[in-house]
């Protein structure tokens, strides 16, 4: 997209020539997706200008937001609708509503990009959409308040948190059951596996810390926690966790503390805090994992991070409330 | 309502208007077992969290201010800050202003650069815990008046049920009923924007605090 804009500088054969040579080509623009809860709006940001290329309309209080594995459908939760609306990436208009059941907060897509899990916050349940057919497939009972779903590297295990039963629940994609439940600190939210699928991340928005739980025996292998001088400990709200693919780094949003923490994946160890916005909820990486990106829901914006460098590189203003965030693929 | 029961509610009122001059809290309201809790915890009507003082570190991540000096001796610092904390003065405005300060600050600038963030974070605390008090005397308000409508709405009922009612008085029953309704309506309307006030200030103290700690 970004090579076609830019395309028109050159004469095609000398752009071509410079490909064949294989010169280092300019780092790839993505553009990262922003739900907008309080402006039923998705932002788009262009990674490379740093700012707000559209500002799409979507259903009310979008939250939850992710793309297919081909990156050309975005899934957005729009809780309020009792719906996720899929936009067409390449043009951003909705091009279907589907079935999530009632108050759809977060999701999570299967690998083959044909099944949605969704966490219905009202009914304390799971359900699973089959994409194609836009069809409730299975309905999995879970605790109170779903939240968090997260898919393991192979798609076999699915982990869903609950809010207020503060557990990780345990799915077998196979057959939807339900196969253990962890306890976890205060009002779970966010599940992520690491790259290996050896181990899943569940952040406790009250507890106040991240639960590492052993996928093969569904221990908690440590509790991290975090400690910003001058901050009370209600004011330590861990919400959005990313695990970098090369296994070293995390990042962990802190909501009431206005930072991220950077967290060292093999020691646990939390190295620093930078302070990004007011109340930052989610993170997202772009695919090569050289920028990361955050919500914060009360300074309506969104905060550019280097990752190689930790540092906070750009502010960029966005619609009401930005609630969740995912980079396009290309 | 029956006229019998009219008499019954009627009885019921006659004995709530004494027993409330004693000062206790009718059983009509529904607020009445929070009671306890609402002697040290003023009622709070928004949907955003009541949220303490905005803390330093919440903001700030620059040079500890207790140790930049007293903000309000420095008389160029405490009329930035004065400048900056208030809300008639633009954002856009900020960067200019503290350009300015930068320019004459001296050789000690990173210092009274954090002395213009603690006023201008002390001015906003001020500024935020007189609007959360004014968010609670407003409730306390609104309680009230819901009662005042509940009872009216009742009665107004009840003159109707009893047939042989003095129409004049009914009809002005009815009109303070709709006064009061739309006056209670109005305002809890207008509450949904004083809620998002104290969120504001909080926006506005982590955007100065930014920009200061841009210019150290």
């Amino acid at each position: 997209m970004r090579f076609g804009g830019r395309s028109g500088f050159f004469h095609p054969g000398f752009f071509l020539a410079l490909f064949m040579l294989a010169a280092p080509a300019p780092a790839l623009a993505f553009r990262i997706f922003v739900t907008n809860e309080k402006g039923n709006s998705v932002s788009v940001i262009d990674t490379d200008k740093q700012q707000v290329v559209e500002t799409v309309p979507v259903g009310r209080r979008p939250r939850g937001v992710s793309i297919s594995p081909d990156g050309k459908l975005l899934y957005v939760c729009a809780s309020d609708d009792n719906a996720i609306n899929v936009l067409d990436v390449a043009t951003m208009k909705i091009v279907r509503s589907l079935e999530s059941g009632p108050d759809p907060e977060r999701f999570a897509l299967n690998h083959a990009g044909d099944l949605l899990y969704i966490a219905n916050e009202d009914n304390a349940e799971v359900t699973v959409v089959d994409l194609a057919k836009n069809l409730i497939l299975a309905q999995v009972p879970v605790g109170v308040e779903p939240e968090g779903m997260g898919l393991s590297p192979n798609g076999d295990l699915l982990v869903a948190t609950s809010e207020t039963t503060n557990m990780a629940h345990f799915i077998d994609t196979r057959s939807y059951r339900l196969i253990d439940s962890v306890l976890v600190g205060k009002r779970p939210r966010i599940a992520v596996f690491n790259r290996s699928g050896t181990q899943v991340w569940v952040s406790s928005e009250l507890g106040g810390d991240v639960s590492v739980i052993d996928t093969a025996n569904h221990q908690i292998i440590r509790k991290i926690t975090f400690d910003v001088p001058g901050l009370t400990k209600e004011e330590i709200q861990p919400v959005g966790v990313v695990l970098s693919s090369d296994g070293r780094k995390a990042f962990v949003a802190l909501g009431y503390a206005n930072r991220v923490a950077v967290v060292d994946q093999q020691s646990f160890a939390v190295e620093k805090y930078l302070l990004v916005g007011v109340r930052v909820w989610h993170l997202a990486f772009t695919p090569d994992e050289k920028l990361l990106y955050t919500t914060n829901g009360n300074s309506n914006d969104v905060t550019a991070i280097d990752v190689a460098r930790e540092k906070v590189i750009k502010s960029i203003s966005v619609g009401l409330e930005p609630n969740d965030l995912v980079s396009s693929l290309h | 309502m029956s006229g019998k029961a009219f008499l019954l509610v009627f009885g019921f009122y006659a004995s709530l208007a004494a027993t409330a001059l004693a000062q206790t809290a009718p059983g009509a309201t529904q607020a009445a077992p929070d009671e306890a809790e609402v002697s040290n915890q003023a009622p709070w009507p928004c949907a955003q969290r009541r949220t303490p003082t905005i803390s330093a570190a919440a903001v700030w991540a620059g040079p500890d201010i207790a140790k930049a000096g007293d903000w309000e001796q420095d008389a160029e610092a405490a009329a930035l800050a004065e400048k900056l904390a208030s809300r008639r003065t633009p954002l856009a405005e900020i960067d200019g202003l503290l350009d300015d300060f930068v320019k004459k600050a001296g050789a000690d600038k990173d210092q009274r650069l954090t002395r213009v963030f603690a006023g201008a974070l002390a001015l906003i605390n001020r500024e935020r815990d007189h609007i959360l008090a004014g968010i609670a005397h407003f409730a306390e308000g609104q309680e009230r008046l819901a009662e005042r409508v509940r009872k009216e709405s009742e009665e107004v009922a009840d003159d109707a049920d009893k047939g042989d009612a003095d129409a004049k008085a009914l009809a002005e029953a009815k009109v303070e009923f709709a006064w009061d309704k739309r006056i209670f309506a109005e305002r809890s309307q207008s509450l949904t924007y004083v809620c998002e006030t104290p969120a504001i200030l909080e926006q506005r103290a982590f955007e100065i605090a930014r920009r200061i700690q841009e210019k150290l």
